[in-house]
């Protein structure tokens, strides 16, 4: 099997995106949404406010999590093309 | 202000978690460039932890909660802090003022508290505070769009006895303008209004609070619950027995509205429901007719109820009668007006002496009817309504016609009777009346079989409408009298609607004479017409006994029968049956 310094890159690239996807799905304030809205813990249109930011937020970072997710399954779909091409070249 | 209510320990926890958050967050880099809006995400939480939620939490907790006692107390009982107050009281918590303003919203656990707070609070020092009744209001509007919410408040409130009581009250004294406070009783109305709606959207049916409180109470939330016909009838009928038999509910509170004048408005709405009250209260009439502040409010609701729209004939018997019996009964100052007259004209026919529709003796019925229009001001709206009168008559006869040909005759007396009448004082009203009379000659002349509808009647009235009516201040008044003349101008109709058939189909000759009319200023009527109509009946072709005769005198006895007018009469036709 071939290789290519850009097909590499890309594999880098989508490497470091699907660890952060990783890393932002299991963030602290991920659950804090949950803990925040807890009603055994503080009522008042506060807390209300705060768990209402905080499960936007949760929702915000968890979307940007599939977010990186399908850029990085892009990029690897782009460097096994890549490696496919100069196999085809280094046969000929 | 508003109040938040938190768990010290629970909140320091959860403001160690942010804190760990935070540095979580902070420590996240990648410097990908697909990763920026990521990391922008990443950001933008950390910001809003540290600069609004962090410092919120620790602000909290290391601010002295509020105080249980003094002015601080003061503010926690109120009403719109009640979620504070509960889980103060109830768990332990500590309270602190809310650096942001209250957003609108309810949830559950506000429910929860809102009703646990109501049904602990004093309502009578509520009942006078407009800003809290206003704010009430808007709280249980909010509740009332939501069934769990509803079903939540519902669940845990338990002071309707309490608040209905109190609200009643304020309402009675700001109906009688004794009030001391600025709440208005469209303000109280709309806190009915939506604790009704809260119980509504609940979906619960059992409400026992209703026979707790006082009738007026309940009907104050009871209007507003949209009862089917049936519920509807049956509450207001337990609550207006209840209003009638334990007068101490009311007893202290200012003449004005009662609970019949909150619900009769309701039951007009629907005329079914009108009719099933109507019957529902004649084992106890009382309870209907006495309990209202505006007596008008229950005769509305019995007519509508005893409309022909919504009784058969024979239904309206059972009904129509015994009503008219309980105000013969009763105390003569339970004055009814006019509204028995309103009663009866719908079934009018019903009272005839030969109209056996109703098993009631005709003693029982004439008397009854006499008491209906006993009053002028009921004899005049008696004939301001002949439109009615004689719509009732047209579906009486519609049910049969054959039968009520024989019937005609007393009716036409019975009416005549009644309307041909000294009491009557105004010329106009004098002159419909006598205008109703020639209309039932008309319909008599309808009914004459064989006939076609609708030509007879007209040929009728305009044979008997061309004199003018009789001048009731000349007469003996009697009002064998004045049936004598209804029955009589009746006979002359009918005699006219056959003479006009027999020519027309060539019995007679075209030329044979006029009919004899009636002279509306004889003393007797049917004495003074009789030798006219002897003479006629003598130039018939085989005269009286004939088959041209037989008919003619067939359709004139249906008229002119024995029944009211008297021996005159007999003597009359047994001379001419002679000769």
């Amino acid at each position: 099997m071939s290789t290519s310094p850009t097909a590499d890159h890309l594999q880098l690239r989508a490497r470091s995106l699907r660890t952060l996807a990783v890393e932002l799905r299991h963030l602290e304030v991920v659950t804090l949404a949950t803990a925040a809205a807890t009603a055994d813990t503080w009522m008042g249109p506060s807390p209300t406010r705060c768990a209402d930011a905080l499960r936007s937020r949760r929702t915000g970072l968890l979307d940007q999590a599939d977010e990186l997710v399908r850029t990085a399954q892009r990029f690897e779909r782009q460097a096994a093309d890549l490696v496919t091409v100069a196999d085809r070249l280094a046969a000929r | 202000m508003t109040l938040l209510a938190y768990d010290p320990w629970r909140l320091t926890a959860l403001g160690h978690r942010m804190e760990a958050a935070a540095h979580e967050l902070r420590r996240v880099r990648c410097d990908d460039p697909s990763a920026t809006d990521a990391i922008r995400a990443v950001r933008s939480t950390l910001d809003d932890l540290e600069i609004t939620w962090l410092p919120l939490v620790r602000l909290i907790i290391e601010t002295a909660p509020l105080a249980g006692t003094g002015r601080e107390r003061s503010i926690i009982e109120q009403l719109d802090h009640s979620l504070a107050w509960v889980m103060s009281r109830g768990y332990g918590w500590s309270v602190a003022k809310d650096p942001l303003p209250d957003g609108g919203s309810i949830d559950v656990a506000e429910a929860n508290a809102l009703a646990v707070r109501m049904s602990a609070v004093d309502p009578t020092q509520v009942a006078g505070d407009r800003a809290t009744i206003d704010w009430l209001v808007e709280q249980l509007r909010a509740i009332a769009v939501d069934p769990t919410l509803s079903r939540a408040f519902v669940a845990n409130f338990h002071g309707w006895k309490g608040w209905g009581d109190a609200l009643a009250h304020q309402r009675a004294f700001v109906m009688a303008g004794l009030a001391s406070s600025d709440v208005d009783v469209a303000t109280l109305d709309s806190l009915f209004e939506q604790f009704a709606h809260v119980q509504r959207a609940a979906g619960t049916h059992d409400m026992p609070w209703i026979d707790q409180m006082s009738p007026y109470a309940a009907a104050g939330f009871v209007r507003y619950l949209g009862l089917d016909a049936e519920d509807l009838v049956a509450v207001t009928d337990r609550l207006l027995q209840r209003d009638l038999a334990e007068p101490h509910l009311g007893a202290g509170w200012p003449p004005g509205p009662r609970a019949a004048d909150l619900l009769y408005p309701v039951l007009l709405l629907d005329p079914a429901a009108c009719a099933r009250f109507t019957a529902v209260s004649l084992p106890h009439p009382a309870s209907m007719f006495t309990t209202a502040d505006d007596p008008q409010l229950a005769y509305r609701v019995a007519l509508v109820g005893t409309s022909p729209d919504q009784l058969s004939i024979a239904q309206a018997g059972k009904v129509v009668l015994p009503l008219l019996q309980y105000f013969a009964d009763e105390d003569p100052l339970l004055h009814a007006g006019t509204f028995l007259a309103d009663l009866v004209v719908p079934w009018t026919f019903q009272f005839a002496p030969t109209v056996d529709d109703w098993p009631d003796s005709m003693d029982r019925r004439s008397q009854l009817f006499d008491f209906a229009l006993s009053e002028d001001d009921a004899l005049n709206l008696f004939i301001d309504r002949s439109d009615a009168v004689l719509a009732g008559v047209n579906r009486s006869i519609a049910e049969n016609r054959a039968r009520r040909y024989s019937q005609f005759g007393s009716y036409v007396g019975m009416i005549g009777a009644i309307t041909v009448n000294r009491r009557v004082r105004e010329v106009t009203r004098r002159r419909r009346a006598w205008d109703l009379v020639c209309n039932l000659a008309g319909v008599a002349a309808s009914l004459i079989p064989g006939m076609i509808i609708g030509v007879a009647a007209t040929l009728a009235v305009v044979a008997v409408q061309s004199h003018l009516g009789p001048d009731v201040n000349a007469e003996k008044h009697r009002a064998i009298w004045a049936q004598d003349l209804a029955q009589t101008t009746a006979a002359a109709a009918v005699l006219r609607v056959v003479e006009d058939s027999l020519k027309r189909e060539g019995s007679i000759p075209q030329d044979f004479p006029l009919s004899p009319q009636v002279d509306v200023r004889s003393h007797e009527p049917a004495a003074a017409w009789w030798p006219y109509f002897s003479r006629w009946m003598d130039q018939l072709p085989g005269q009286w006994d004939g088959p041209i005769g037989n008919r003619v005198l067939a359709t004139v006895y249906a008229m002119i029968g024995p029944y009211t007018i008297g021996n005159r009469i007999f003597d009359l036709m047994d001379r001419s049956v002679r000769t």
